[in-house]
């Protein structure tokens, strides 16, 4: 047998990405995930607009708090444990590609509760402006 | 079968989970174009053997070399030469089955022009393309498993439990493809419980108790070994401890 000759790597990191696009489009666990989020939205806001607020305020940090928290102990594990890791493993595929592939995915994941706190946090602070005009007004 | 230097060489491999020891100072070597079967009880050990050939787990000791590649050194080049089709089969839930081997082909470094379909169609799941793999029955998606380990510039593969749960049409047309890859130079390391399909298909028989290889029977020229001898063997060299 000969030198052995050098693989070339075909699977890049935007190849693997596009792969995981279309396994996660079809997975129904996304589209629970953002129900999920659209509804601890709506609640969040709605409790907010109903409330103080100061009992707002304190509610509002106490949901971030969590939501930090759940995503903070998540990210590492959306990074290194997946259901395809025993699948991945024994292709060869490089290992910055994967890292690079996880990354990404963890920070869209990670987008994603954050835009909703944006959210909910102008509405917070339209909220407290109103309530100010609204007992100035009283006075 | 050629003479030429082995297709997979494990030397001295020991593999521990945390305390247990799964693999004790294995060492094989498949020449190109072998069949070779892999018998032993529950726990003896098989799986982690195929796992660690394929790269799939880490060995505590030992060496993996596949087609000339160190699985330690060069793992790329390793990896892109051995297909593991392991138990369960490892499958993309939500892509398509044509989807899945398009995926692993391309992982290897690509496929040779239709040789997923023509794997598909050999195996009978031409019909099944293009459904994802979470619709397929346990004996389909062993088949597709089957297909993954092959496609692709493959030369070792390695087959834990492949052939359980297929019919007899489907157990035939694996066997035939199984076949079909030895005789284009791949190496096949076959786990069975199935001493009829070894004693038909394997060139050797290779025992495996309690992490360790015990014993080795070889096929007599172009006659197939007996089950007979395979069951007598099996009896004589490996304990009945029970459940296990």
């Amino acid at each position: 047998m000969g030198a052995p000759a050098k693989v070339a790597l075909r699977l890049t990191g935007a190849r693997l990405r596009a792969w995981g696009r279309l396994g996660e489009a079809r997975a129904p666990g996304r589209r629970a995930r953002g129900l999920l989020g659209a509804l601890a939205t709506v609640g969040a806001a709605g409790a907010a607009a109903a409330d103080s607020a100061g009992q707002a305020s304190e509610r509002l940090s106490a949901v971030t708090a969590v939501v930090i928290a759940a995503l903070g102990l998540a990210v590492p594990q959306w990074i290194f444990w997946r259901r395809d890791a025993a699948l991945l493993a024994r292709l060869p595929i490089d290992g910055g590609a994967l890292l690079g592939a996880a990354w990404r995915r963890a920070a869209a994941e990670a987008s994603s509760p954050a835009s909703a706190w944006r959210w909910r946090r102008r509405r917070w602070r339209r909220g407290r402006r109103r309530w100010r005009c609204a007992t100035q007004r009283a006075a | 079968m050629s003479s030429t230097a082995p297709a997979l060489l494990v030397d001295e491999l020991v593999v521990h989970y945390g305390p247990r020891l799964a693999v004790d100072r294995v060492s094989l070597a498949l020449a190109p174009g072998e069949i070779v079967g892999l018998l032993g009880p529950n726990g003896a050990g098989k799986s982690t053997l195929l796992l660690a050939a394929a790269g799939a787990v880490l060995p505590t000791a030992g060496a993996v070399t596949i087609a000339g590649h160190a699985l330690a050194g060069a793992a790329a080049e390793a990896k892109a030469h051995v297909g593991l089709a392991d138990q369960p089969p490892s499958l993309y839930e939500f892509f398509t089955v044509a989807e899945h081997l398009g995926f692993v082909a391309e992982a290897r470094g690509g496929a040779g022009a239709g040789q997923g379909e023509a794997l598909l169609d050999a195996l009978g799941l031409a019909a099944v393309a293009q459904r994802p793999c979470r619709e397929l029955s346990f004996g389909m998606r062993q088949r597709v498993g089957l297909a993954a380990a092959l496609v692709g510039d493959v030369r070792v593969v390695l087959l834990d439990e492949t052939l359980n749960g297929l019919d007899p049409h489907a157990t035939r047309r694996a066997t035939e493809v199984i076949e079909r890859a030895a005789a284009g130079g791949a190496a096949v390391l076959l786990s069975t419980h199935l001493l009829g399909v070894a004693e038909r298909v394997c060139h050797r028989v290779l025992l495996m108790d309690q992490g360790r290889l015990v014993d080795e029977r070889r096929r007599d020229g172009d006659a197939p070994l007996s089950d007979r001898v395979l069951e007598q063997l099996y009896v004589e060299r490996i304990a009945d401890r029970g459940v296990v």
